[in-house]
């Protein structure tokens, strides 16, 4: 017996917090659309992570920042980013970069197909664990841009002419659709579906 | 709905997602949006670090980074990081203060339901904190190279980033439209 908001024909307005009927369409306290599902969540979410997925290739295998000086020419990736502070000793900022440019991403990724996965055959297995990995990627998943932050800042520092100039690389733009499709995709699932019974609306 | 929303926190039983959040008082709300206002000018006009090599130096500030992203010809970098770091804020403390001025003084604010929608969407956008951060990130990896110097603007940056995190913690949607429905 489950006494949830589909079988008591209830919805919840996701913009002011209030339970309604789901007989009414427009919430009566702040007059949004009112569903009980977020709209078209599995499709939505199917299609902008995968379409994340496609920029996650060419934002690592492509230069993110280029360095220009007298003796050098660099084209640097993520992962030079991150070897580059290895190198150096600095243990801790190599790992926050790491984290938040391709771990993050990553997980966010496969923690997303593998919740659209269990939604699809309709899975009970340790639904409060998978609501809690969806929590997790939802609350660490902005901090991606990190990289992107860090590129403006040094584009905009070191500019000297001939002696030493950085730019951005063209992988930048992957890189940055990718975490805003990921940020677009976190927020279309509809955690509420992994306790629905399949079949039902 | 006719019970005092500010009273407690609700937790859904099922995913212990909050249901319904305790706010803070609407009168403190308006003082973090007032003092993020005076935090905001400077903060992004006034110089973060400053990069000295041989005898120049480079003077960053938030303004100037968007400048060099559009003149290598990024200009959609240029508008996200526009987006995230000036304009999301900015469009936070603006709503925050046409929205708890009048329900401070319980008078119905005009256009609250579009205020509301803005203020509800606009808070994931703002990513002030992750900024600062890329600043620190930043001086860490110029720092090994050559001189680096603090300039003001991280300061205020850093105060115009706790106001808008405090602003979007006390964020209460049942307190507002409590609120709204109670005034005048
Ligand atoms: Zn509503």
């Amino acid at each position: 017996m489950t006494h949830d908001d589909l079988s008591m024909d209830k919805a919840f307005c996701l913009h002011c917090k209030h339970l309604s009927s789901a007989q009414l369409h427009i919430c009566p306290v702040c007059n949004e659309p009112l569903r009980q599902r977020k709209k078209n969540s599995i499709s939505r979410t199917w299609a902008l992570s995968l379409a994340a997925l496609c920029f996650f290739i060419p934002a690592n295998i492509f230069p993110i920042m280029k360095t220009l000086s007298i003796t050098t020419y660099e084209n640097n990736t993520i992962l030079d980013g991150v070897f580059y502070f290895y190198k150096n000793g600095e243990f801790f900022v190599g790992t926050v970069v790491f984290i938040a440019s391709i771990f993050i991403p990553a997980v966010k990724m496969l923690v997303l197909f593998f919740l659209l996965l269990s939604v699809k055959i309709g899975s009970r297995w340790r639904r409060e664990e998978k609501n809690s990995l969806y929590k997790a990627i939802h609350l660490i998943g902005r901090w991606s841009m990190l990289d992107i932050f860090v590129i403006g800042l040094m584009v905009s520092l070191v500019q000297f002419g001939e002696i030493a100039v950085v730019t951005t690389g063209y992988a930048a733009p992957s890189f940055a659709a990718m975490v805003i499709l990921t940020l677009l995709a976190t927020e279309s699932f509809d955690t509420r579906l992994l306790w629905d019974e399949k079949g039902k609306k | 709905m006719h019970d005092d929303p500010s009273a407690k926190e609700i937790h859904c039983p099922r995913c212990d997602n909050c249901v319904r959040k305790k706010s803070c008082p609407l009168a403190f709300s308006l003082g973090l949006a007032i003092a993020a206002l005076i935090m905001f000018i400077p903060a992004i006009s006034l110089p973060i670090l400053t990069f000295e090599l041989g005898n120049d130096a480079q003077q960053g500030t938030t303004l100037s980074a968007l400048y060099y992203f559009y003149n290598d010809g990024y200009p959609e970098l240029s508008l996200l990081v526009f987006l995230t770091t000036v304009l999301a804020p900015f469009v936070q403390i603006i709503i925050s203060l046409l929205l708890y001025f009048p329900l401070n003084r319980n008078i119905k604010p005009k256009q609250m339901k579009i205020y509301f929608k803005i203020l509800y969407h606009v808070r994931h956008w703002v990513m002030l904190d992750i900024y600062v951060i890329a600043v620190l990130i930043t001086y860490i990896k110029l720092s090994a190279i050559s001189e680096l110097l603090y300039g003001a603007g991280i300061v205020m940056f850093v105060f115009l980033m706790l106001f808008s995190f405090m602003l979007r913690y006390c964020f209460s949607a049942t307190a507002l439209w409590k609120a709204y429905h109670d005034a005048r």
